[in-house]
């Protein structure tokens, strides 16, 4: 490891000559003195960094000009002359202490800000135990709503920028790094945490207009550490090295045991029938008949199937990486090993990253620059069927058979079920990733203020998941599949990007006008293969031979092409008047193939306003107020929301066969869709920002309301035409409310005390389906209609259910309730229409995966050194749906239960339960309802982080390194929620998940995902 | 310097809008559309297979799809327990069991069928005897659709060719005599496109015939349905078996075709596709679970139960009981006094004891394979659609709608040779006689065979039938079936989407 850091970073080592030396001072203007300024001697190489004490000493001849810089005090440029010795004093540079914060193709400082953008700082984030940015995010940055899908090592989280403003379009936001734009579904294992200097979410339509079609969802700028703000000087190595140990949080809880085995007896000897008569009618209200056979009898062993496929998980993360500053170049390179085990037995994901920034000034007018990220991986996917375990392999299987085989069937319905502990022993299945960025450009100073830029960039992604079944799984030895199964999927991905702007940044008076315009064209394609073999005769060569499978006629083959270009003209005016009012006006054609001719364009145009009141002489002495601004801004952005190809009539390729022959077929499925355009969403954000006391309490608030138009939705159509159509048709908004406060409590010389707050409140309303009067999204039940709905008026989405009354109690009940198939302690409905039957005409609105706020609460202490950071995430007023209430509370005799059972509703025991009798499931119980809601509100400690940094001088290693702090960071400690099947942080669907087009909006779905990890991490990071 | 560059961001523009056009075109590259295709007589195969493919659906004859309104519901088939009890109970509502996905899938049918009619005819690129045999057998699967369509929802939306779909999905309930009187001419044309003998599979021109003979004698045109059977009988190479054990008899996969078999649905497995297997037959296999009678019981004081015990002896014929039980005879059918005691075909029919075991259930023996090659849903026997005996069972009825039974016992004779040991051949009834005598030997004869309760609704003995006869005692369609029960209500999935659908008849056939 050391001799590649060594060849990666031997290119850039400098040293000094000189004729005399030339000593001084730098100081502030207060008269303290100023340690580590950059003393450079221009148009050279050498340069040195003054003391602890403010003192420097370098040799440089007469005639030389020494810079001295420092960040955040303005440069000064000196002649040496006859003098020995020049001392220095540097005044602060109050531009440069404004925050600047980077917004699309270009930077802003925050003052001249007149959009929304929320900006986390890679440190904030840097030590939390997690491979991908996303999942680190949850939490810190209003208007941002992140919830993890699955704690699988490396599964993405889902992302939603001031909620959800397309149906079966993309609402993740677009991922931008360095300038790059990656797309919405770039895979964020490939960035190391740590290469991060700061992500920028940009949430209002004048930050988001300037990338058009795809801003509608939002969009992140990753920006990578750079040397640019560095001071002139020897490099500074880092390394940021952690273990990581986690357990498994929130387990799932299910009947095991003897509670179990009672429970399935129960059921067997109960008899739904048995006509009585009450008033005349006869009621079925079932009984117990003890003659009927028990299912289990005696000893039953039981296996807890969770322990079975669950260990202890860690990480291993180290990170090297070099930065600085030369005279005309700066860089930053790094290296990244991250390795993690997970919860579940055999998964996990290692991974290695390099990058490699590099600017260079070639003259006082050209710059050139790269950016290149190269990552590989190796993705161990979970082998096993985690909410199988939770929903119906039994307590009462066992992992062997008495002959030491593992038992592939449910014991009680003898359907061929797979077998969680020979899963993740015998299957193998793993993702391979190869993934480049790079980006170059080129600026050139045309004449003065006038910069031409222009950059190329490309990502390349090679995508290769193996999976391979041996003959020795119980399914496959039941199914009679003679020996193993192999498959092998690739993905090529191309994406190549060309962009020029040109930029005109001017001062004149009290003006300032900064002018951007330029033209962008995109190209993305994919390529994908598929192979399938089956009847391995022996297991060694996996899926490395696919030829060696024996049966010729179970060779599958598929491949698959996608393209899709984009054309841009964008540009962007932002006029100031002495800083106090701000104007900018946005605008982007954008030009895509995913529609037909004639509808290929559209144009998003955006306006905001900014007024910084405190800019007024009326608040200049103010020391109460020391920022104050208001701003505002309306316009367009838009979303493709389809992929490519829609328009066309399509064949599916299938097979028949004709007398054991096989032969291939087409149908045609899905007809195509004619005259879609775009998705617009139109957006008004307001905002305020105060800094009060001296910038000690600083509080921003925002308001916006987007409302979304032309929404492609697939709308059912009549089963006599075809399924579906996509159509232009209806609208969604949402609005909210955003937050943030930042305090710093206390803050002196040995103890710090800062509170960063943020609050979101996002209401979503669906405002028109076309004709719809609703669009089904989710039927999650056996037979029980659906369960998640959009309805115009109501939240996007809601939950759809009928009311769960609780147990029939008494036989009149069902009289009156003229109910089929119901008994006493079967579950009970409100049937609405009172036609005796519960279906989807009984349904009605019975929740929201939408919180009603969330957000996240960060105190940070920091004495002496010693820095604690507590962090705090939270979500109030959400619902979760479990999907395995019907079967895990209301019992299905084959399916697992619930331990809530244990107080079921009991013959002669307890009749007044409103948990349903054991043996329900021969009754009418499959319709979703309220029993199905659960609150999701959540309070979690996320992250707590205690930190040491060494005083050098002290323990004598100033000589030898920079800094050096020791951490330890506990995640996923404590959770308070009322949940039952886990984690409440659930999404079963996720816009990934196969043949699910709603999966990206249907959210709040639990079915037991794979489970989530409580960490402690210890690390150390080093700078020498 | 300056200039330079200029020049070229002017010419990098200059190149790119230019090319914008071109750059911005869909390049579609791994698909086919349907405006490219029936260029030769593969592709044609290619879209009639499709046709053969969607009657593989688990809403028509993969599983209890069309079986869920052609058996289940009448006087032979029943669930092993309180399961389908919606369709069996008659607890039918527009949203409950109404059919939906069945409807579904016969359009899929009508529209792929009525897409290649459109492109195959008169289609210079193909060859004639693929291009005839190709529209023969589109027409014959459209009116296959259509004959479903019509006889479980009577008057249904129709069309012949693909309109736009805003049409499609728009279009009223037009009358079943129209549909049905169309669907005849189609399958005159389809019987004289259709080769007499083809690749094993797929339809032939007696198919056409069949099909054709089916709508006519369901509609009382006797006559005509009498004609269609003479000349299957007369002219087609179909033959009665001689045993009638063999007519079921599909174990073997690589021999699942014989004669007597007209037209049937192929099904196999280990199919390289998901829908190519068939669980239809689970259904008719008990399950393990339920089996034999007494299963606990331990005999002669041993330490294995009745149902290990059974398991073990399965075994060694590498057999077993993985089904679903879902489709048993109902108690009377399976009562051997029910059936004449010379009736071969009770013991080929039910089984209610198996390698010495009695079962807690009758099973229908002809429907089920215990064959431990293929456990749940990998079964591979093809679903019969049609047969000889029950197209001579057919003439027969017509021939003495239309002139009294003495030219009618030649057909029912012929079925009943086989049947009988000793031969006993119908004579000397009077017509009601004879059609009464019908009724119970299509029943003995074709139970369990996708027939039975169209023939009970055509005949007008649905209600009395079911009302009658003995059903399990979880069960009690006798309660619930109403007259109205005869038809399915349109889909509430459909009306939902398309209101026009009540405009010809606001009730709904009668469930609003």
């Amino acid at each position: 490891m050391r001799l590649l850091l060594f060849f990666f970073l031997g290119a850039m080592w400098f040293s000094a000559q000189g004729q005399k030396t030339i000593t001084g001072t730098v100081t502030e203007e207060g008269g303290q003195p100023l340690p580590g300024v950059s003393v450079v001697i221009l148009g050279t190489t050498t340069g040195v960094a003054s003391d602890f004490d403010g003192n420097y000493a370098i040799q440089a001849a007469e005639g030389d000009v020494l810079q001295f810089s420092y960040i955040g005090y303005l440069q000064q440029d000196i002649t040496v002359g006859a003098a020995s010795t020049i001392d220095v004093v540097l005044a602060e540079d109050t531009q440069l202490l404004e925050e600047v914060v980077v917004i699309g193709y270009g930077t802003s400082s925050k003052k001249r800000l007149t959009s929304a953008v929320a900006s986390v700082k890679g440190e904030a984030i840097d030590s939390q135990p997690v491979a991908r940015v996303d999942q680190a995010l949850q939490g810190r940055a209003a208007g941002v709503e992140v919830t993890s899908n699955s704690g699988a090592p490396g599964s993405a989280a889902t992302i939603r920028i001031r909620g959800n403003s397309s149906i079966n379009g993309n609402n993740n936001p677009l991922f931008v790094i360095d300038g790059f734009i990656v797309g919405t579904d770039f895979n964020l294992n490939n960035i190391n945490i740590n290469d991060i200097e700061s992500l920028e979410v940009l949430k209002d339509a004048s930050a988001l207009a300037i990338y058009g079609t795809r801003g509608a969802s939002g969009v992140i700028l990753i920006t990578t550490k750079s040397g640019k703000s560095l001071p002139v000087g020897k490099p500074t190595f880092s390394v940021n090295s952690f273990v990581s140990m986690d357990q498994m949080a929130n387990r799932i809880e299910i009947l095991g045991g003897q509670d179990y085995v009672d429970y399935v007896n129960e059921a067997g000897q109960f008899v739904p029938g048995t006509p009585i008569d009450v008033n005349g009618t006869p009621v079925a209200i079932g009984f117990t008949d003890p003659n009927l056979p028990l299912q289990f009898e005696g000893e039953i062993p039981t296996t807890d199937w969770i322990d079975e496929v669950s260990t202890t998980g860690f990480i291993y993360n180290t990170d090297l990486s070099v930065t600085g500053r030369a005279e005309n170049v700066n860089y930053y390179s790094s290296i990244n090993y991250f390795n993690q085990e997970g919860l579940l037995k055999n998964s996990g994901l290692e991974r290695v990253t390099f990058r490699t920034n590099l600017d260079f000034d070639v003259s006082d007018r050209f710059k050139l620059g790269t950016r290149l990220n190269y990552s590989t991986f190796r993705r161990e996917n979970n082998k096993v069927n985690f909410s199988g375990i939770v929903s119906n392999v039994l307590p009462v299987r066992t992992v062997f058979d008495d002959e030491g085989n593992f038992t592939g069937t449910n014991p009680i319905s003898g359907t061929l079920q797979r077998n969680p502990v020979a899963d993740y022993q015998l299957r193998v299945d793993h993702e391979l990733v190869n993934n480049l960025i790079i980006n170059t450009y080129a600026e050139y100073e045309l004449f003065k203020d006038f910069k031409l830029k222009t950059s190329f960039g490309a990502t390349f992604n090679n995508f290769k998941r193996n999976e391979y079944q041996p003959g020795a799984l119980p399914e496959r030895i039941l199914n009679n599949n003679i020996g193993g199964y192999g498959r092998i999927r690739t993905t090529l991905r191309k994406d190549l990007l060309s962009e020029t702007t040109f930029t005109y940044d001017k001062e004149f008076g009290d003006h300032s006008l900064n002018v951007l315009g330029g033209f962008s064209a995109q190209k993305i394609t994919s390529e994908t293969t598929n192979q399938e073999a089956e009847g391995f005769p022996n297991d060694v060569v996996e899926f490395n031979n696919l030829a060696l499978g024996s049966d010729p006629e179970t060779y599958q083959v598929g491949s698959g092409y996608n393209q899709r270009t984009l054309t841009s003209i964008l540009g962007r005016i932002t006029y100031g008047y002495k800083d106090r009012y701000i104007l900018s006006l946005v605008g982007r054609q954008d030009g895509s193939s995913v529609f037909e001719e004639g509808n290929k364009y559209a144009f998003f145009p955006s306006a905001s306003v900014a007024w910084n009141i405190d800019e007024e002489a009326f608040l200049a002495d103010s020391n109460t107020i020391n920022r104050l601004k208001v701003r505002g801004s309306y316009g367009l952005v838009g979303e493709q929301g389809v992929d490519p190809y829609n328009s066309f009539d399509l064949f599916d390729p299938e097979f028949n066969y004709f007398n054991e022959n096989l032969v291939p077929a087409v149908i045609l499925d899905t007809p195509g869709s004619r005259g879609l355009t775009w998705e617009t969403t139109k957006q008004l954000d307001l905002g305020l920002e105060v800094g009060l006391f001296n910038n000690r309490v600083s509080f921003e608030a925002g308001y916006y309301k987007r409302t979304t138009e032309d929404l492609l939705l697939f709308r059912d159509i009549s089963n006599v035409a075809g399924n579906r159509v996509l159509e232009n048709v209806g609208s969604v908004e949402n609005r909210g409310f955003e937050f943030l406060l930042d305090t710093r409590n206390i803050d002196n010389e040995n103890f710090s005390w800062n509170t960063t707050f943020t609050l979101t409140s996002n209401d979503s309303e669906v405002l028109d389906l076309g004709d719809e009067e609703f669009i089904n999204i989710q039927s999650t039940g056996n037979q029980g209609g659906p369960s998640a709905r959009l309805i115009p008026g109501e939240a996007f989405p809601i939950f759809f259910g009928a009311e769960y009354l609780g147990t029939y109690k008494d036989p009149q009940e069902i009289i009156d309730d003229q109910a089929v198939r119901a008994f006493l302690g079967s579950p009970r409905y409100r049937d609405v229409n009172e036609d005796g039957v519960i279906n989807e005409l009984d349904y009605s609105v019975i929740g929201s995966p939408q919180p009603d706020f969330f957000g996240g609460l960060r105190n940070n202490f920091s004495w002496k050194g010693i820095n604690l950071d507590v962090f705090f995430q939270y979500s109030f007023g959400a619902e979760i749906f479990n999907i395995v209430t019907q079967r895990s509370l209301f019992g299905r005799g084959d399916e697992n239960v619930d331990p809530r059972v244990l107080d079921r509703w009991r013959e002669g025991i307890d009749e007044t339960s409103d948990i349903p009798r054991a043996g329900t499931s021969t009754s009418l119980f499959n319709p979703n309802s309220t029993a199905n809601i659960e609150d999701g509100s959540f309070v979690r400690l996320r992250t707590v982080t205690l930190s040491y940094d060494i005083p050098l001088k002290k323990a004598r290693l100033d000589g030898i390194f920079k800094g050096l702090n020791i951490y330890v960071t506990g995640q996923n400690l404590w959770l308070i929620s009322d949940f039952t099947l886990g984690d409440p942080e659930v999404n079963n669907f996720t816009s990934g998940s196969t043949n699910n087009e709603f999966g990206g909006v249907s959210q709040g779905f639990a079915a037991g995902t794979y489970p989530y990890a409580r960490s402690i991490v210890t690390g150390v990071k080093l700078d020498f | 310097m300056k200039n330079k560059i200029l020049l070229v961001t002017v010419f990098t523009a200059l190149f790119l809008f230019s090319g914008c056009e071109k750059f911005l075109e869909e390049d579609l590259r791994d698909q086919i559309a349907t405006d490219n295709f029936y260029n030769n007589d593969q592709e044609a195969f290619l879209a009639t297979n499709g046709l053969y493919r969607i009657l593989h659906r688990g809403t028509l004859y993969r599983t209890r799809g069309l079986d869920n309104y052609l058996v289940n519901g009448a006087d032979v088939v029943g669930p092993s327990r309180n399961v389908n009890g919606n369709i069996h109970n008659y607890l039918i509502a527009e949203g409950v069991a109404d059919g939906n996905g069945t409807w579904g899938a016969l359009y899929e049918l009508v529209r792929n069928a009525s897409l290649s009619i459109a492109n195959i005819d008169g289609n210079e690129a193909l060859s004639e005897g693929v291009r005839n045999q190709t529209l023969g057998e589109c027409y014959f699967m459209r009116a296959l659709a259509y004959f479903h369509l019509t006889n479980l929802w009577g008057d249904v939306p129709y069309f012949r060719e693909l309109l736009p779909l805003e049409e499609l999905g728009a279009l009223e309930r037009s009358p079943r005599a129209q549909i049905r009187t169309d669907m005849k001419a189609d399958l005159a044309l389809a019987f004289d496109l259709l080769p007499s003998q083809p690749d094993l599979g797929r339809a032939s021109k007696w198919a056409a015939a069949a099909l054709k003979a089916k709508f006519h004698l369901y509609d009382g045109e006797w006559a005509d349905a009498k004609a269609e059977c003479d000349n299957i009988i007369d002219n087609s190479p179909h033959r009665l078996l001689d045993d009638f054990a063999a007519v079921f008899d599909q174990t073997d996969p690589a021999n699942q075709y014989n004669d007597e078999q007209i037209f049937v649905v192929d099904f196999t497995t280990d199919g390289v596709f998901g829908d190519s297997n068939t669980s239809r037959t689970d259904d008719y296999n008990p399950r393990l679970r339920d089996e034999p009678s007494n299963r606990n019981d331990r005999p002669d004081g041993g330490t294995l139960t009745r149902w290990e015990l059974l398991l073990a002896d399965l075994q060694v014929i590498n057999q077993d009981m993985t089904g679903f039980g879902w489709a048993v005879p109902l108690p009377e059918l399976a009562d051997r006094a029910n059936w004449d005691p010379d009736d071969l075909r009770y013991d080929v029919t039910i089984v209610s004891e198996y390698l010495g075991y009695e079962l807690s259930f009758p099973y229908f023996r002809k429907n089920w394979n215990l064959n431990n090659t293929s456990p749940r849903s990998n079964h591979n026997e093809n679903y019969v659609i049609f047969r000889l005996a029950d197209i001579y069972l057919m003439a027969a009825e017509a021939e003495n709608e239309l002139n009294g039974p003495s030219a009618a016992y030649i057909y029912v004779n012929r079925v009943r040779e086989r049947a009988f040991e000793p031969d006993k051949p119908w004579s000397g009834l009077s017509q009601e006689e004879f059609r009464l005598a019908l009724y119970d030997e299509r029943k003995f004869e074709l139970c369990a065979e996708g027939g039975r309760r169209m023939d009970l609704i055509r005949w007008g003995i649905l209600l009395e039938t079911v009302r009658n006869v003995e059903h399990r005692p979880w069960n009690n369609p006798g309660d619930n079936i109403q007259p109205f029960h005869v038809l399915l209500p349109i889909p509430q999935n459909e009306l939902l989407l398309n209101p026009n659908l009540l405009n010809t008849d606001p009730t709904n056939n009668g469930y609003r």
